[in-house]
């Protein structure tokens, strides 16, 4: 009939596998495990804020002493999040032009808020982590809170963001993010066991329980810090 | 009991004009949701209209041409279930029953409700079979398969070919049924051989065809009256890996 009566697709090639749409997801699925990895130790790291002044600040400058590796893993995640933009706006045009007509009345049996909303709670995501660079890393918005030092002459990045914290709109900012993050990493996590192969058979429900594990400890992990700042309970 | 349908109603893959139109429709509960479009259409006859294309064969379940979405639905209200198994009794008297095509730049109107789906089969002859030299048939057990080997494959190769999973993907994609079919011949003895071709060249097609990609919303099987399992998806994910590193 009608169809397009598509090119034969010729020899198979690596190369070829990669740009498909199963290499475009494992690109995707590779890129995003790192992020999620870094996401969950930098949760954990930041938790420190509740043992105190001195065991944040050295916590600080123990990360800040790594030298070349501190900048080899800042240039791995910069690269990871490229893939992940690269591969999300290919495979999201891709899906987009998959249906060019839709229905009329739709009914979801299974997927989840959180699943539909990946390419928001991404854009959301993404916004807030130059906000979060510029601020923390950077210094350039709030700048009042940022260079100041402890008692040991160390960064007081303790005290920096304890102060930060006391405006609520700046904790507010940052509790929008960390369920935006929950959100995203709650699908992402057990959609890139999926791609990974991992989610099969028996293990397959051990996968999904690892993707809401992970977003309900990113969402307490990421969200108590700055509420707790804002509620007096840690204190610049 | 009456019944309100309201039908997608399509003259040609170009008509302009397409849209939803309303019918009402006098059934029985008893009757198959095809039969009563079997009742629609003789009446539609009677009056001099054109019956309204719709693609039936079997109507015991298991051929894979009936396809339609049923109040957003594909293959209707009941779980593991073919359009042609739904029966009125799923419906409330002067219920308002909305049927529509399923919706994919791979799967083009030809008419009304009824869609090219000749993209599949383009997929499976990129790979989806098994090189034999035909002749008699072999024995029966002559190659021993484990018995939870032998399941897990029969399980992907129940499937019918129907196109329901990528009506109900989100992306339109066909990764459910491709998976189907490469999951179970890399299960068995036979599929080996040609094994390390099979993944990329379904899926290089598979993406000519204009599918979309997976996102994991479980949508596909949630539809699926064979209740292929997302398991097929995971598998074909491998299979594809596994086939690149093997040529790298």
């Amino acid at each position: 009939m009608t169809t397009s009566s598509a090119a034969v697709p010729g020899r198979a090639t690596p190369a070829k596998a990669l740009r498909s749409t199963i290499g475009l997801k494992l690109l995707m699925a590779v890129s995003g495990l790192g992020l999620v990895g870094f996401a969950v130790v930098h949760m954990l790291g930041h938790l420190q804020m509740f043992g105190g002044r001195d065991a944040y600040n050295s916590y600080a400058a123990t990360l800040q002493g790594l030298g070349a590796i501190k900048w080899v893993a800042r240039l791995g995640l910069l690269a990871a999040v490229a893939v992940h933009i690269g591969c999300g706006i290919t495979l999201a045009r891709r899906n987009r032009q998959a249906r060019p007509a839709g229905y009329a009345v739709r009914r979801s049996l299974r997927a989840t808020s959180y699943g539909r909303a990946m390419l928001l709670t991404g854009l959301v995501f993404l916004a807030f982590l130059l906000y979060h660079l510029a601020h923390f890393t950077l210094g350039w918005v709030h700048p009042q809170h940022f260079a100041s030092t402890d008692s040991l002459g160390r960064p007081d990045i303790y005290g920096n963001f304890a102060r930060s914290f006391t405006n609520p709109l700046i904790t507010a900012a940052y509790v929008v993010a960390s369920i935006a993050v929950a959100m995203h990493a709650t699908h992402a996590t057990s959609s890139m066991l999926r791609t990974l192969g991992l989610s099969q058979g028996r293990t397959r429900r051990i996968c999904e329980l690892a993707g809401s594990t992970v977003g309900v400890a990113l969402l307490s992990g990421f969200a108590s810090v700055p509420i707790a700042c804002l509620l007096g309970l840690v204190t610049p | 009991m009456r019944v309100k349908l309201r039908i997608w109603r399509q003259s040609g893959p170009t008509d302009t004009k397409a849209g939803l139109r309303d019918y009402t429709v006098e059934t029985d509960e008893h009757m198959s949701f095809l039969e009563t479009l079997d009742v629609l259409n003789a009446d539609l006859i009677r009056k001099g209209e054109s019956p309204v294309a719709f693609d039936h064969d079997c109507r015991e379940g298991i051929c894979g041409a009936c396809s339609l979405v049923i109040d957003g639905v594909p293959h209707g209200p009941r779980a593991a279930t073919t359009t042609c198994q739904i029966h009125m009794r799923e419906f409330r008297d002067q219920a308002v029953i909305t049927v529509e095509p399923w919706r994919a730049k791979a799967f083009p109107v030809i008419k009304d409700l009824t869609v090219d789906r000749s993209a599949f089969d383009r997929i499976i002859a990129a790979g989806g079979y098994v090189s034999v030299r035909t002749g008699a048939a072999p024995d029966a057990n002559a190659i021993p398969i484990g018995k939870r080997t032998a399941e897990r494959a029969f399980d992907f190769a129940a499937c019918i070919g129907c196109g329901a999973c990528v009506a109900a993907c989100p992306n339109a994609s066909a990764m459910l049924f491709v998976g189907a079919k490469v999951a179970q011949l890399a299960l068995l003895p036979q599929g080996q051989v040609e094994r390390g071709s099979r993944a990329t060249r379904m899926v290089a097609q598979m993406d000519a065809q204009g599918f979309g990609g997976c996102s994991n919303h479980g949508e596909c099987e949630a539809v699926c009256p064979k209740s292929i399992s997302l398991d097929a998806i995971a598998m074909l994910n491998v299979e594809t890996m596994r086939a690149a590193l093997e040529r790298a």
